[in-house]
């Protein structure tokens, strides 16, 4: 008999075990106090009906004793799950064949009868605890997916919102790290030789090993890896319109994220990044027809600024060589010098065009010497000759300022266009005044007049190519590139400008350039009074 | 007493030149820089030709075309660039009489204003008879002449040769002849007029081939010359 009971022993717990096992690897088990309450209320259970059933030992059929020995093992299965039923089943196996089987007080069984209600025990128990728990499993598995569900559902909402790329990484990355309490969120891309590259690390640094790792993969793929320290790494690739693109990889506790929850970011990021690609590109074609546009609209202007000194000098030129006409000698001088005036302002107008050129397409080559300020200035009064006709021009350097190191042509031009503006926009009875200061290892030049002024939104804008500043009812007589020349060559020095208003009223218009570190030889000549010129 | 010219351009070396140009021809010139400055001048000083830059600053100059046209006849010679071609015909609709587009010489645009103080518009409608050349339109009878002899037009020649004449040496837009002989709806139907415009030549141009009275201006209109007399 001891061999049946053995058997019958043996029949249940592998049995048994090998649900636990399956339970215990599914995708989510109970919480360890469910289990442990689980299984205290299977033992106490037993134990009371075993106190209570005690004195009833001899005078009851034994196979009787069975039937309430089942029900704190359903209770407790109810609780506490699949563990909770085995350590039920366990104990009132025991207690049943422990107390209420002939011979008492012993594991052995003597009455076939004994070992069907023992073997019918432990079979009952064990369907309780499948059903159970196969239950349990299902409404846990129905929660999951419906978190799932919710958590795919959350990210696409949030994804929606972004637009960039890399804005669309970021979130992806992040929210699946803290959604799902993981160490490290990746996603990875191919960059220009093809290779993936991590596009956004959200949470811990990979390690290097790893990194290296996907880093030279040349083509995504699922990866499932264990880690060292419990972790685990998963990757799935990205397919953006069927090709596999880029990789999805996670690292965090076993079990953290299920494969099939992992393809839905995947494919989810998948989308996203193309939404954003499409986007960009979309931007990147609506830059380029804004830019066609600007073109256009700034071939326009030059035509326009180009043709109507050349619509003077024609009609001068005709009037001048007509035959019939007996024009006064003023007359004459009139048309002639308008002709002359006419043709200046073309020839400006192709050296701005040229610089400009040279500008924006980066080929301006500047080449710095040490140059007074005070030369710098004067050479621009005599440059402007005429037009300072009348006019006064106050000058103010400090004596003991070191020379700029400057291009002096282009610093020069500089002086010549913010001075002519000021000219142009002051008021004649004002003089113009030119300040230097010093600032650290920077000159500052400051042309002040005391005009209109610009309104502050303006101040930015006007140093912007072919912008010009229109005040009411008034046309500006030159092109739009003067200040953005300035721009351009004193951002060449690796200085800045910019406008500002002047005390009393009027615009101030300034630069940095650097200054020539001094030398003793420069000092002295300074210091000898070549300063004074 | 001499004509009086009115200029509008918002460049000073375009008004100093034509100033210099005009008066040295003996007109009288006004020079105004913008539209509100024009238009209050034309109310003041009366002038005979107004000639107009279409770029100005404070207001378009299409728009200026169409407040002295509110209340004047005064004749409007439009100076336009080369890429206005829109904002032209647009002036010429809204009554311009002519245009010229620079950069142009002073001869052409004397011979503008020439025509233009011939045909001061407001004549133009009293008279029954116009001679251009060698025709005669007669307005009142419905019948051209060349050289005296009557033509044999069709209703619809002769209408557009009417329009032309009512407007003589000043540029009809595609647009108004359309509207003037077939009626509105009928904007689109440019061809109708090149196929009725090249039948009229056929029968008072001495050489249809090349033009002399019914001269095409590309991409614009039609206008009859009314001839150069003796300078």
């Amino acid at each position: 008999m001891a061999s049946l009971v053995a058997a019958s022993a043996d029949v249940g717990s592998p049995r048994l075990g090998s649900i636990a096992m399956m339970l215990l690897h599914g995708p989510t088990v109970p919480s360890i106090r469910r289990v442990a309450s689980g299984c205290l209320v299977a033992l106490v259970g037993i134990a009371g009906l075993a106190m209570v059933l005690f004195p009833l030992q001899r005078t009851v059929s034994a196979i009787a004793f069975g039937l309430p020995l089942l029900l704190p093992v359903v209770v407790g299965t109810a609780i506490g799950g699949a563990p909770a039923a085995v350590v039920g089943v366990v104990a009132g196996f025991i207690t049943y064949n422990f107390l209420f089987t002939e011979p008492y007080y012993t594991f052995l069984v003597s009455q076939l009868a004994d070992v069907i209600g023992l073997s019918v025990y432990v079979l009952v128990g064990a369907v309780v605890a499948y059903v159970v728990a196969r239950e349990q499993r299902s409404t846990a598995e129905a929660r999951q997916r419906e978190e799932e569900a919710r958590s795919l559902a959350a990210l696409a909402r949030s994804l929606i919102v972004e637009t960039g790329l890399d804005g669309v990484l970021r979130t992806v990355a992040e929210s699946v790290l803290r959604r799902f309490g993981l160490r490290a969120v990746g996603i990875f891309l191919p960059g220009d030789d093809g290779r993936l590259q991590a596009a956004v690390l959200a949470g811990d640094e990979l390690p290097n090993a790893i990194r290296n790792y996907l880093d030279g993969l040349s083509r995504p793929r699922r990866i499932s890896v264990g880690l060292r320290d419990g972790m685990h790494l998963h990757a799935a690739p990205l397919r953006e319109l069927g090709d596999p693109e880029g990789l999805f990889v996670v690292i965090g506790p076993t079990g953290a994220v299920s494969a099939r929850l992992l393809s839905a970011f995947a494919n989810l990021t998948a989308l996203a990044v193309e939404r954003a690609r499409l986007a960009e590109e979309a931007t990147r074609l609506h830059v380029l027809e804004e830019v066609d546009r600007l073109r256009s609209a700034l071939i326009g202007a030059v035509s326009h600024d180009f043709r109507t000194p050349l619509a003077a000098i024609s009609a001068a030129i005709s009037d001048l060589g007509s035959r019939h006409l007996h024009l006064s000698r003023g007359d004459r001088e009139t048309l002639i010098g308008i002709i002359e005036d006419e043709a200046r302002r073309l020839d400006r107008l192709v050296s701005d065009l040229l610089d400009m050129g040279r500008i924006e397409g980066g080929s301006l080559r500047v080449k710095p010497e040490a140059v007074f300020a005070e030369d710098l200035i004067e050479s621009v009064a005599h440059q402007l000759g005429p037009l300072l006709e009348g006019r006064s021009l106050v000058v103010e350097v400090p004596r003991e300022l070191s020379p700029l190191r400057v291009d002096p042509t282009l610093v020069e031009q500089v002086l010549v266009n913010l001075v002519e503006n000021a000219l142009r926009f002051g008021p004649e009875d004002h003089p113009i005044r030119v300040e230097v200061l010093r600032r650290g290892t920077w000159a500052e030049v400051r042309v002040i007049d005391h005009g209109p002024g610009l309104p502050e939104a303006e101040w930015e804008r006007i140093f912007d190519f072919y912008y010009t500043y229109r005040t009411e009812g008034e046309r500006p007589t030159r092109t739009g590139m003067g200040l953005a020349i300035c721009r351009g060559y004193v951002e060449a020095h690796g200085g800045e400008i910019w406008v500002e208003a002047s005390p009393g009223g009027g615009a101030t218009f300034a630069f940095r350039v650097p200054l020539a570190p001094p030398s003793p030889g420069e000092r002295l000549a300074v210091l000898g009074g070549e300063a004074e010129a | 007493m001499s004509p009086r010219i009115l200029v509008v351009d918002d460049e000073p070396a375009m008004r100093r030149v034509l100033g210099t140009g005009l008066r040295a021809r003996g007109y009288e010139v006004d020079l105004v820089g913008n539209g509100g400055h024009a238009l209050e001048v034309a109310a003041l000083e009366d002038p005979d030709v107004v000639i107009l830059d279409l770029g100005l600053p404070d207001l378009d100059g299409v728009e200026v075309c169409r407040r002295l046209r509110g209340w004047s006849e005064v004749p409007i010679i439009v100076l336009s660039a080369h890429g206005e071609e829109a904002r032209k015909v647009e002036a010429l609709d809204e009554g311009a009489n002519d245009f010229v587009t620079k950069p142009f010489s002073m001869p052409e645009l004397l011979a503008r204003i020439r025509v233009a103080l011939r045909y001061k518009t407001g004549d133009e409608s009293s008279e029954h008879e116009v001679q251009v050349g060698r025709v005669r339109i007669d307005l009142s009878a419905l019948r051209a002449f060349v050289d005296g002899e009557p033509v044999d037009l069709t209703d619809t020649e002769f209408r557009i040769l009417a329009e032309l004449a009512r407007n003589v040496g000043k540029v009809v837009t595609h647009q108004m002849l359309l509207r003037a002989v077939w009626g509105p709806g009928y904007q689109e139907e440019l061809h109708y007029l090149r196929v009725y415009v090249n039948r009229l030549r056929k029968k008072i141009e001495p050489d249809p081939a090349s033009p002399r009275l019914l001269v095409t201006v590309p991409r614009v209109g039609y206008r009859l010359e009314p001839g150069e007399p003796p300078d």
